[in-house]
């Protein structure tokens, strides 16, 4: 198998490939693949294979609970994102009331991560890598909260956070090679998992991460690989709860069936 | 006779607007006719994004944003006005100042206003003061080199009157070399309110989160393309108007 791979800076432009029919296979956040699924442009998903990125970050030393965070100021980036809404969903779900008993700050996360790099703020909701490259630049930082873990407390489910994409175009004339595409890729996270130096030389090589990065991001990854379809349930019911905060994440409606690359 | 030539003049005038709004509603039609062979995704039609603009102009967010984004802009352009022409003026007056700060205003020239954000954003934090000092550094030099200009053009008859009258220096900057400098200041002012609501959305798209540059970074997100549409239009809008209007007020 012979594949091209291009890795961007952001999702913008692997969105703005896939609307102009200019790759067949990309990697999103879960909410991004439903949102050009809802827009028109013809996509399935066929892997979910990252459950959470999502911390609480904070350099205060006297901060160990959520309880603890009530009078503080918090730096939440992306507001209306799933970050945010999870954010704010499991805080609901601690008693915690974002304008009354916080006071959050709204920036990008990479000013946030400057920000706390350098001590001009101190506790903050972020997603890898930006927690790494926090954490590799301010020895003071800890995690506060781990979202996924509390996320999953509260709704009995994983949080279905990136995903593997096919365009219709590609997947309905080349079934088989999805396939096993699909197949290599489980056994691709599988070997990431259990291989970390390695991984952190490639991810230095193609990426241009420092290997420190990775290797301290990897207790945090959250790396598993599940067929899309058979876990269906799990991502209606993150969509669902973006839904109720911000249908505009998702673009409104929950995918039917044709969404799904069944295998 | 005069009346004759008020006639052609107003039937000139006539004609100059019908083609205006030929020229807009053609625009119009040729944009249609190319939207209907792409998704909405890629190339919304006229009527979504004016449907668009017009479910916006309901809401609150609307409005609020639009102030947050005239507040800076406004802020940033006073700001870069005043300082901008009593730089020029007293470099206009002093040659040796004038050689000591042209090469930095040549530097703020050619500086690319994406540099002054990110600078911006790591001096000020995240709030307004960004957009406020990328406006105001940007468009200082128009000000300052058509103020300068204008006062070195001053009438050297002019002067040598005023010397000779024995004119206070306040006398002499406000009644001869002011009014020489005048046309150049109105120019730069009429120049750069547009080029001000461009500076500042885009310092807004890459910083804030209020303001119609953050407008149209949501709508990127969350891929509403006529949102981009319509947010460019309302930017254009508020550009031509507030350029027009300063030309009525100034000349």
């Amino acid at each position: 198998m012979n594949i091209e791979t291009i890795i961007h800076k952001n999702k913008n432009i692997a969105v703005s490939r896939l609307i102009n029919g200019n790759t067949d296979l990309a990697l999103l956040p879960t909410n991004e693949a439903a949102k050009l699924y809802n827009k028109g442009v013809e996509i399935k998903i066929t892997n979910i294979h990252t459950w959470g990125l999502f911390y609480v970050l904070t350099t205060n030393p006297g901060l160990d609970s959520w309880e603890d965070l009530k009078g503080k100021e918090v730096y939440v980036p992306e507001k209306g994102g799933p970050m945010d809404i999870i954010f704010s969903y499991i805080a609901g779900k601690k008693d915690i009331d974002l304008k009354k008993d916080l006071s959050v700050v709204r920036a990008k996360p990479g000013e946030i991560s400057k920000l706390i790099i350098n001590n001009m703020a101190e506790t903050a909701v972020l997603r890898e890598p930006f927690v790494s490259q926090v954490f590799l630049k301010n020895e003071d930082v800890k995690i506060l909260i781990n979202l996924q873990d509390d996320w999953k407390t509260e709704m009995k489910i994983r949080l279905p956070q990136a995903s593997l994409v096919v365009t219709d175009q590609f997947s309905a004339k080349n079934k088989d090679l999805v396939i096993s595409f699909n197949e290599e890729y489980k056994k691709a996270v599988e070997w990431v998992v259990e291989h970390q130096s390695e991984t952190a030389q490639l991810g230095f090589e193609y990426m241009n991460t420092p290997t420190e990065v990775t290797m301290l991001s990897y207790p945090r990854l959250n790396l598993v690989f599940s067929k899309a379809v058979s876990v269906k349930e799990e991502i209606d019911s993150y969509l669902n709860l973006l839904k109720r905060y911000n249908p505009k994440t998702f673009g409104g409606i929950i995918p039917d069936e044709k969404f799904y690359f069944h295998y | 006779m005069k009346n004759s030539t008020s006639i052609t003049k107003n039937t000139a005038d006539t004609n100059k607007y019908k083609y205006f709004v030929a020229g807009i509603v053609g625009f119009i039609l040729i944009w249609k006719i190319i939207s209907l062979n792409y998704k909405p995704i890629i190339l919304p039609s006229p009527e979504l994004t004016f449907l668009n603009i017009y479910q916006k102009i309901k809401t609150i967010s609307f409005w609020l944003n639009i102030s947050y984004s005239f507040f800076r802009i406004i802020t940033g352009y006073l700001l870069s006005m005043f300082v901008g022409v009593f730089l020029g003026t007293v470099m206009g007056l002093n040659e040796k100042i004038n050689s000591l700060l042209s090469p930095l205003i040549s530097i703020l020239q050619t500086t690319p206003n994406i540099s002054w954000i990110l600078l911006a954003i790591i001096w000020f934090g995240l709030n307004s003061k960004i957009v406020i000092f990328t406006i105001f550094i940007s468009i200082l030099p128009i000000f300052v080199i058509n103020s300068s200009e204008g006062v070195r053009g001053t009438d050297i008859n002019l002067i040598e009157i005023g010397e000779v009258y024995k004119l206070s220096t306040l006398d002499k900057l406000l009644k001869i070399y002011f009014p020489a400098a005048k046309p150049y200041i109105i120019s730069a002012s009429i120049i750069t309110i547009e080029r001000a609501w461009k500076i500042g959305a885009m310092a807004e798209l890459l910083s804030l989160e209020t303001g119609i540059g953050s407008g149209l970074y949501w709508a990127r997100n969350n891929l509403e393309t006529e949102g981009i549409f319509a947010w460019t239009i309302v930017l254009i809008l508020l550009g031509y108007t507030s350029s027009k209007l300063l030309k009525k007020i100034l000349t």
